[in-house]
């Protein structure tokens, strides 16, 4: 579970986020929706310890800067993180090290989901943006993590990646994960959202559920009622 | 306005000037630096000239040495990795655009002697010190940046041309960029094999008579260089030399023009990629980035990281990285670094060792801050990894050590055998290096740490420089009470700066210790 609790995160006297409140549970899927700039990626560098902020963020109960919580954490950002001088396996390599996860199994399985088990011996620099991404979500998950942070996850892939994303969503959620996502692609994510938040300004001003058939038809129409004041139908 | 490249010019030039109005920091930053130069310039003439004025002709040879480094490095950088006179949006937007070629290209010349300029302006600065050494007037300060930025715009332009000839055909490319490496030091070669063939024991003297003759004077933008200087500021004005160095430089500008319009009209193409290179290269230092000089073709080798677990792997991986971007034992600039060292304690082996040890350390300052560290905070794996900053921080270090380590055996190696050390103080100097590699690295995490969110770069810079002062002023504080008031051999003071180090720099670290828990500590 992805706990957050009153954070505010400000850049001298600019507000990025302000007095932000909300979970993600287990096996639930929460979106972040928010037109450019209203603090949606300062918000997950935050939850991802990356960025210091007043409030409390937990990770399972953890503080979200501990050692036991850095270990239950995957971070997918939002451009590409790859070394040029690696390899695309000796990536999940680092990975598996650094994490101290002997299981190989699931890395590997990732690598031919995503189309890149014959990439294996290419140079992270050899790579186009679409794979890096890739790569950089396959070292996100390789050590399984049980909380989850996507930021745009589906800019630059390939609709057969984008298809492979989609499902991982699900299993994930179903594997008992926290699945946080950023994103302003309201249509990319209406299939499988459990709640979502919609962010202006750095604040939150609306959080829906997904709770009948029509609630992604609603959410679009959420969306572009408070981001721009029109009534859609 | 008609003419759309004297447009973009000009609006962008305007906007320049509108947006350090805009932005205080930088509006302080140029402030600041026009009072520091108000008050060299001032404080040079005030000064008066030293009671031994150095021989004129000596500083024309200096300034000959720099243009050189100037030309080659431009030169040799951009035949490697291509070299541009152009930005993206030039290439997204000129280059599409209805506009003939080569006015572009002029464009493109005109935006890059701006750049020249703006290389050049540390000059300026070195007048305090030259005024009183050599009794100069401003208007020799002047001449030799304007002359800096014509060598370095020259250098830029011969390797775009270069690039452009040769981008078909990798091998022809290699060719020309060796081809151009070895003219460089068959001049060097030459001048010093005359130098030490003269039989004279004044080596300086022998180098300075010899680049004051006319077959040195006359090597390529380099030489037309110190042959304009020295026929404006000899003490008898020679109209010949400044009219043939005039004429040689507009003539090899033309002449790289003209090789683009006769050989290929067509450079958009070679332009491009170049461009796209050095746009990533501004991207990333805009955002206050670094980016590794990779190498284009990458021999992969072994596969595997092999070693590490946990934070560890950190140290294995920059080991697989460094052996594939070719820094070998130590990196270009490190050598070359080296390189000046050694030429250097050759030509000063009679003045004794400190002048070779306070330079040394002073080009350490600036070798110390390229190691591979520094390029995991631009990546979020090395926030994200779940283990204690510190321990991350170590491991991210050690590669670093160990090149200072075998950085610090070589070079003193070569010059205690130079300057006839004995081999007590040898192994003090090599500690003593040690200790400033080490604690120079402290203090750019230091300031990484404290300062690294400053958007202003050079006031960055400048605070690493005054820390690193701060930093290793109890080891140079203790090294003239013990080399003044006391007898003890060198080489124990020598331990004694390296242990004040090794403790200035466990202080350095230990205030740095969480700049790994945040990325925005090092918001770069």
């Amino acid at each position: 579970m992805i706990s957050i609790q009153g954070v505010t995160k400000k850049y001298g006297k600019f507000i990025a986020n302000n007095d932000i409140d909300f979970t993600v549970e287990d096996s639930q899927i929460a979106i972040l929706l928010g037109p450019n700039g209203a603090g949606k990626s300062t918000l997950i560098k935050c939850i991802t310890g990356l960025l210091r902020f007043d409030g409390v963020i937990e990770i399972d109960g953890y503080d979200n800067k501990s050692v036991e919580a850095k270990k239950l954490l995957g971070y997918i950002p939002e451009m590409p993180a790859v070394y040029d001088m690696l390899t695309v396996s000796e990536h999940v390599e680092f990975i598996m090290r650094a994490y101290k996860c002997d299981d190989r199994d699931y890395a590997e399985r990732l690598l031919e989901r995503f189309e890149m088990s014959d990439k294996k011996d290419k140079l992270g620099k050899e790579l186009s943006k679409g794979m890096q991404q890739k790569l950089s979500i396959i070292c996100a998950l390789a050590h399984k993590p049980k909380c989850i942070i996507f930021d745009e996850p589906m800019v630059g892939l390939d609709p057969h990646a984008i298809k492979e994303l989609k499902e991982l969503f699900v299993e994930l959620k179903n594997s008992g994960a926290s699945v946080l996502i950023s994103t302003h692609m309201i249509d990319s994510v209406e299939d499988y959202w459990d709640v979502a938040n919609i962010m202006v300004n750095g604040s939150f001003v609306a959080t829906k559920k997904n709770d009948s058939e029509d609630s992604a038809k609603n959410l679009e129409g959420l969306f572009f009622e408070i981001t721009e004041g029109k009534t859609y139908e | 306005m008609n003419n759309p490249l004297l447009y973009v010019l000009l609006t962008r030039f305007k906007n320049k000037l509108i947006s350090i109005v805009k932005k205080p920091s930088q509006l302080i930053f140029i402030i600041v630096v026009a009072l520091l130069l108000g008050v060299s310039i001032f404080s040079g003439t005030q000064t008066g000239i030293s009671s031994y004025v150095r021989p004129v002709e000596e500083l024309f040879s200096i300034c000959l040495v720099l243009f050189g480094v100037s030309f080659v490095l431009t030169a040799f950088s951009g035949i490697s990795k291509g070299a541009s006179l152009f930005s993206m949006s030039d290439v997204n937007l000129l280059f599409p655009s209805p506009t003939k070629s080569i006015p572009i290209l002029i464009y493109g010349l005109i935006q890059q002697m701006g750049t020249s300029l703006l290389l050049g302006f540390f000059i300026l600065f070195q007048y305090t010190t030259i005024h009183n050494y050599y009794g100069i007037n401003f208007k020799f300060i002047l001449c030799v940046f304007l002359l800096y930025a014509v060598v370095s715009f020259c250098g830029q332009l011969t390797a775009m041309v270069i690039y452009i000839l040769t981008s078909s055909d990798d091998k022809k490319r290699a060719v020309a960029k060796w081809s151009f490496i070895a003219v460089a030091v068959a001049y060097v070669g030459a001048i010093f094999l005359k130098a030490l063939s003269s039989g004279k024991d004044d080596m300086i003297l022998s180098l300075v008579n010899i680049t004051s003759e006319l077959p040195a004077m006359l090597f390529p933008v380099v030489g037309w260089g110190r042959m304009i200087l020295s026929g404006i500021f000899s003490p008898e004005l020679n109209v010949l030399y400044i009219v043939l160095g005039v004429i040689l430089m507009i003539a090899y500008i033309a002449l790289m023009v003209i090789l683009v319009k006769v050989k290929q009209v067509d450079y958009y193409e070679d332009v491009l990629k170049a461009t796209e290179a050095s746009f990533s290269a501004i991207t990333a230092k805009k955002e206050g980035k670094l980016t590794e000089a990779v190498p284009q073709n990458v021999k992969v080798g072994k596969i595997g990281i092999g070693k590490g677990y946990g934070s560890d792997v950190f140290y294995h991986k920059h080991r697989v990285e460094s052996r594939r971007a070719k820094s070998l034992l130590f990196d270009i600039p490190t050598m070359v670094y080296m390189a000046i060292i050694c030429v250097f304690s050759f030509i000063f082996r009679s003045m004794g060792i400190i002048p070779i040890l306070i330079l040394a350390t002073y080009m350490q300052m600036f070798s110390v801050a390229l190691g591979r560290w520094v390029k995991e905070l631009i990546l979020p794996y090395v926030y994200l990894i779940p283990e204690k900053p510190m321990k991350k921080l170590f491991n991210c270090l050690k590669e670093s050590f160990e090149k200072i380590t075998v950085e610090a055996i070589v070079l003193f190696a070569i010059v205690g055998i130079i300057t006839k050390l004995e081999p007590a103080e040898i192994i003090g100097c090599i500690l003593m290096r040690i200790s400033f590699g080490i604690l120079f690295t402290a203090v750019n995490l230091f300031c990484e740490r404290f300062f690294g969110g400053i958007s202003l770069k050079a006031i960055t810079l400048i605070l690493y420089f005054l820390f690193a002062m701060i930093f290793a002023a109890p080891a140079i504080i203790t090294a003239i009470i013990l080399y003044n008031f006391t007898l003890i051999p060198m080489w124990t003071v020598y331990v004694s700066m390296a242990a004040a180090n090794s403790l200035s720099a466990c202080l350095a670290f230990f205030a740095s210790r969480n700049l790994l828990q945040y990325a925005e500590l090092n918001n770069r």
